[in-house]
């Protein structure tokens, strides 16, 4: 599976020059949207790993090869995992040194929230997506992302009220987000061909 | 032992289906497999890696039933080149190296280095800039870098040039020489398995019509050139497949047995004897 992952990144990295200009430039604005947004926007990076993959058929040259079926779905979700985490590291880290000259410190609470909303979009959009394929699979992405920059509004305003709400409701997003891995994977396993 | 054996295989899909496919390759032994398009190559070769599951039939490589979960390991010693499908268009050569480094246990990375000089191929640029030629260069050198048994080439020598055509061909007849290496290649360029492979077999439209030896085949066949009055003294059952030539004349494939021995027949080539059975079967 490290292979795999490994291409992916190779495929990607054309990608993330980009996307870490796009990430110094929203991490130095210290707001729980622009965390929100970065994470979820990086749960996105697979899919363009996948349609790479679908242009030149490696899906069918995979099958060839000493990978298991789980293999090949699992580095999905990893690329997304380790994607995530990278931007959300990075986005505390600026947001740390940032906060040395505005003293507004980063938001360790806002991070984990988004993280946990990056999961769980992954863990709705990808079994779609191993199924139908990145075209087909994007217009459940979208209803999908509708949601999520719906919750994202939403959170946005909870957030910022963080130490009143009582502890139960914020232990739901990771809670969600275990849930939806444990019943993802196995449903992208089954639904992957 | 066969190297591969596909048993009353059947497969059905919208509007094709693979029909009682029957097939040993005995290792040490190069076998082409010959057809139109959609005559179902691909799909037996994705059948023998376990890509697609068959309706019914049973399909052993290397002596291990596909389905069964040990022929994840078998899969390490076959090396495969699909036609139309290649590795994600921004790897570049020496990234395809480092990811089949993880991929396959016995990877010799000397070896592929090797191929990428043998075969001319830039190391830096990515592979969305490669001809077809040389996509089908860098799968062969990874097909060959990971000390497999079996090779399973789908198309591997099309859109190579002939020169190159020849030493890819060389390399495999190479391959052959370890008395348990085995080779299932399908082609278009009939002249190169006439070349290269001791087996050929004819699918059409999803059936095997045979598997016979190369040497057999065209000692079993010759070529009939006269007139159609001549071709209409022979017996129903030696002419094989026919079409006019000038001036009135017939071509016609023929079964030299079924023909008196007196006639005079040319010497009938693989291309001959697939394309004569083309016609005969439409």
């Amino acid at each position: 599976m490290k292979a795999l992952v490994q291409k992916d990144f190779y495929v990607i990295w054309k990608q993330m020059k980009i996307f870490v200009l796009v990430l110094v430039l929203l991490s130095m604005v210290n707001s729980a949207f622009n965390t929100m947004f970065l994470v979820v926007w990086c749960s996105m990076l697979p899919y363009t790993a996948m349609a790479y993959d679908e242009r030149s058929h490696w899906n069918q040259l995979a099958a060839m090869m000493p990978y298991s079926k789980r293999d090949i779905v699992l580095s999905k979700y990893v690329l997304g995992w380790i994607c995530m985490a990278a931007s959300g590291v990075f986005c505390l880290a600026v947001q740390a040194a940032a906060g040395i000259f505005s003293g507004n410190g980063p938001s360790v609470l806002t991070l984990l929230a988004s993280l946990c909303l990056g999961i769980i979009s992954l863990d709705i959009t990808l079994p779609a997506v191993l199924r139908f394929g990145v075209e087909r699979g994007r217009m459940i992405f979208m209803v999908v992302f509708f949601g999520v920059a719906v919750s994202i509004g939403v959170l946005v305003d909870v957030v910022d009220e963080l130490p009143s709400l009582p502890i139960p409701l914020m232990a739901l997003l990771p809670l969600g987000a275990a849930a939806g891995t444990a019943l993802s994977i196995p449903l992208s396993i089954k639904l992957y061909q | 032992m066969n190297a591969i054996e596909l048993n009353h295989i059947h497969k059905r899909f919208p509007g094709f289906a693979i029909q009682d496919l029957s097939l040993a390759v005995p290792s040490g032994t190069i076998c082409g497999l010959v057809g139109e398009n959609g005559a179902g190559k691909s799909t037996t070769i994705r059948l023998l890696m376990n890509a697609l599951r068959p309706d019914s039939g049973t399909v052993r490589v290397l002596g291990v039933d596909a389905a069964s979960p040990e022929f994840r390991a078998v899969k390490e010693d076959v090396g495969v080149v699909l036609d139309e499908a290649y590795y994600p268009e921004t790897l570049t050569a020496v990234q395809v190296g480092k990811v089949m480094a993880g991929t396959y246990r016995r990877w010799e990375q000397g070896t592929y280095e090797g191929f990428l000089r043998r075969f001319g191929l830039p190391e830096k640029k990515p592979f969305k800039d490669f001809s077809r030629g040389m996509k089908m260069k860098l799968a062969i050198a990874v097909a060959l870098s990971h000390q497999p048994k079996l090779l399973i080439l789908d198309e591997a020598t099309s859109g190579l040039a002939p020169i190159v055509r020849d030493e890819v061909l060389e390399i495999f007849n190479e391959f052959t020489r370890e008395e348990d290496h085995s080779i299932l290649i399908s082609s278009h360029i009939l002249s190169d398995l006439e070349k290269l492979c001791d087996y050929i077999a004819f699918l059409h439209q999803g059936r095997l019509l045979f598997c016979d030896e190369k040497d057999q085949l065209l000692e079993a066949y010759g070529i009939f050139t006269g007139t159609a009055e001549q071709l209409e003294s022979l017996r129903e059952e030696a002419v094989m497949g026919r079409e006019a030539s000038g001036y009135g004349g017939v071509r016609a494939l023929v079964r030299r047995d079924e023909v008196p021995a007196a006639l005079e027949l040319e010497r009938a080539s693989v291309e001959d004897i697939i394309l004569f059975m083309v016609k005969g079967a439409k």
